[in-house]
């Protein structure tokens, strides 16, 4: 996949996961990687972008498999920007599909 | 490729960046794993997934911008390697708990405690210090006593056609350094008064050729390093899958000083007799049994630590990712996890201290007639006893049991605390 349609894509498919309610990393990479051939690895840079530009928070829980789990929150200004990249990646793709379909002088 | 190797190799890549991102993308992968493992996948799987190491380092690049150090080849000293993993690790745990909650940041603030300056992590010291080792290797030789006794079988001629092995040993160092920059290392007592190192590749042909063993003395102290070759910038030999390294090592009664390191692979020690003993790991298990030192001190990062019937004076175990157990008649014990389970069982000590983030700590303290404590977990139960006082699911704080003469510190972030005196 071309890298920055990737950043887009794969951020806005976190983004939008954790707006439901707070995940940890295998429940995001495991759920988005079923969907699209992906290396799992990269989403935990994608993960670790949102949380330096205070998108998401994280914070430690304990979990039955051993090590504590990081949790991932969506902060007020994530929930703000999924908003906007929503409506931005929904333009787009109506765009795309006018085009790819034919629909154009 | 299995997670170890997977693991081996992901921390080589990350050498250049920076220590806390170094940390966060290893715990998280601990943590995928982990979950990955529970979810019935095998190993294998999980690596496949995860993806390519290359891509993730070329990413982190992208996102990180030019956050690529020079190394100095030279600067790092190998004594110092183990002292920055402490501060690493009480670096790393110090910023994992700033994350949780105000319990848990209140704990990171002790853990961390006088930790300001750049903490390295053990391997980069290790392979600096061995990397040291090999460029300056004709310059050691003319160094080396008469006593050098290493010899180094030539490929052609080695007793196993499968096995690169080589030995070296001395009949009077009384300090003993082993290395390994992905080697399992076996100790055990020497039954005469030579110390020994035995080195075994049971790699492919070109894993044996990627990999060199140095064996040489210098003054009292005898040195066995077994370390991936450099080849300068074409590096070929960095792509290969890390080879099964055995080190073997025989150490006479009371060594003034034992020093075992590896990057990747288990550690055992058994019956060994020493003054001060100084283990590291990376990756893999760290098991010490039947030992007497007067201080022990135990690093790992990913792995448990096992310190099992042990006399010294001081034990400190300290690793990130697994559980730390001790059974030891230690006057000081120290033990910091950030994820696992803390067992310390101990006869006649004066003062323990012991921390984890996810995990209960266990104590019990043979030979103990009073109990200073000072506890805190943010969501465990807390149990403390010392023969007739007994303090039950009590909040975090501090309590006198008895004539209060063992100090206790035990915090947790999730996980219960039981301290038991008697």
């Amino acid at each position: 996949m071309n890298a920055q349609f990737k950043k887009g894509a794969l951020e806005l498919c976190v983004l939008t996961m954790l707006a439901d309610k707070d995940r940890y990393g295998y429940e995001l990479t495991d759920e988005i990687s079923a969907r699209m051939e992906i290396a799992t690895g990269t989403l935990y840079l994608v993960l670790k972008r949102l949380k330096d530009d205070n998108l998401v928070t994280t914070y430690l829980q304990e979990s039955e498999n051993g090590p504590a789990r990081k949790y991932y929150h969506l902060s007020d200004e994530g929930r703000k920007y999924q908003e906007d990249l929503k409506k931005e990646w929904v333009q787009f793709v109506k765009a795309m599909d006018e085009i790819i379909g034919g629909r154009y002088e | 490729m299995n997670k170890q190797e997977y693991m081996y190799n992901l921390f080589e890549a990350l050498r250049p960046f920076d220590e806390d991102v170094r940390n966060e993308i290893i715990s998280d992968y601990e943590e995928h794993f982990a979950d990955g493992l529970a979810s019935g996948k095998t190993e294998e799987q999980i690596v496949e997934e995860l993806g390519p190491i290359d891509e993730l380092i070329s990413e982190l690049k992208d996102l990180k911008g030019k956050n690529k150090k020079n190394f100095d080849f030279d600067s790092m000293d190998i004594s110092k390697a183990a002292d920055n993993l402490v501060k690493g690790i009480a670096g790393l745990v110090g910023s994992f708990a700033g994350t949780v909650t105000k319990g848990a940041e209140k704990m990171g603030e002790s853990f961390s405690g006088g930790v300001d300056e750049f903490a390295d992590s053990f391997a980069k010291g290790v392979t600096n210090a061995a990397e040291k080792v090999y460029n300056k290797g004709s310059e050691f030789a003319k160094d080396i006593s008469d006593s050098y006794k290493a010899t180094r079988n030539s490929d052609s001629d080695t007793m196993d056609a499968t096995t690169d092995e080589a030995n070296g040993g001395s009949d009077n160092a009384t300090e003993i350094v082993v290395e390994g920059d992905c080697a399992n290392i076996y100790v055990t007592a020497s039954r005469d008064n030579m110390a020994r190192i035995n080195y075994a590749n049971h790699g492919t042909a070109n894993q044996q050729l990627a990999y060199a063993f140095e064996c040489y003395q210098k003054g009292n102290v005898l040195y066995g390093i077994a370390k991936r070759k450099s080849f300068g910038i074409t590096n070929f030999f960095k792509t290969l899958t890390s080879p099964r390294i055995d080190l073997t090592v025989e150490v006479p009664r009371d060594f003034k000083a034992v020093t075992f390191k590896t990057a990747s692979g288990e550690i055992k020690i058994t019956g060994v007799s020493a003054g001060k003993a100084v283990v590291g790991g990376v990756s893999g298990g760290i098991e010490i049994n039947s030992c007497g030192f007067e201080t022990l001190k135990v690093n790992n990062i990913s792995g448990h630590v096992t310190v099992d019937g042990v006399n010294s004076e001081e034990v400190v175990a300290e690793t990130i990712s697994g559980g730390i157990n001790v059974a030891t008649a230690a006057d000081f014990v120290r033990a910091v996890t950030t994820s696992g389970r803390i067992n310390l069982l101990t006869r006649n000590a004066s003062k323990l201290d012991a921390a984890t983030v996810s995990g209960s700590i266990d104590m019990k303290l043979d030979g103990c007639s009073g109990i200073s404590a000072n506890v805190s977990s943010v969501s465990g139960r807390i149990d403390l006893a010392c023969g007739e006082s007994v303090v039950r699911g009590t909040k975090s704080g501090k309590f006198t049991l008895g004539n209060g003469s063992t100090t206790v510190k035990a915090s947790t972030v999730s996980g219960s605390i039981s301290v038991e005196g008697r």
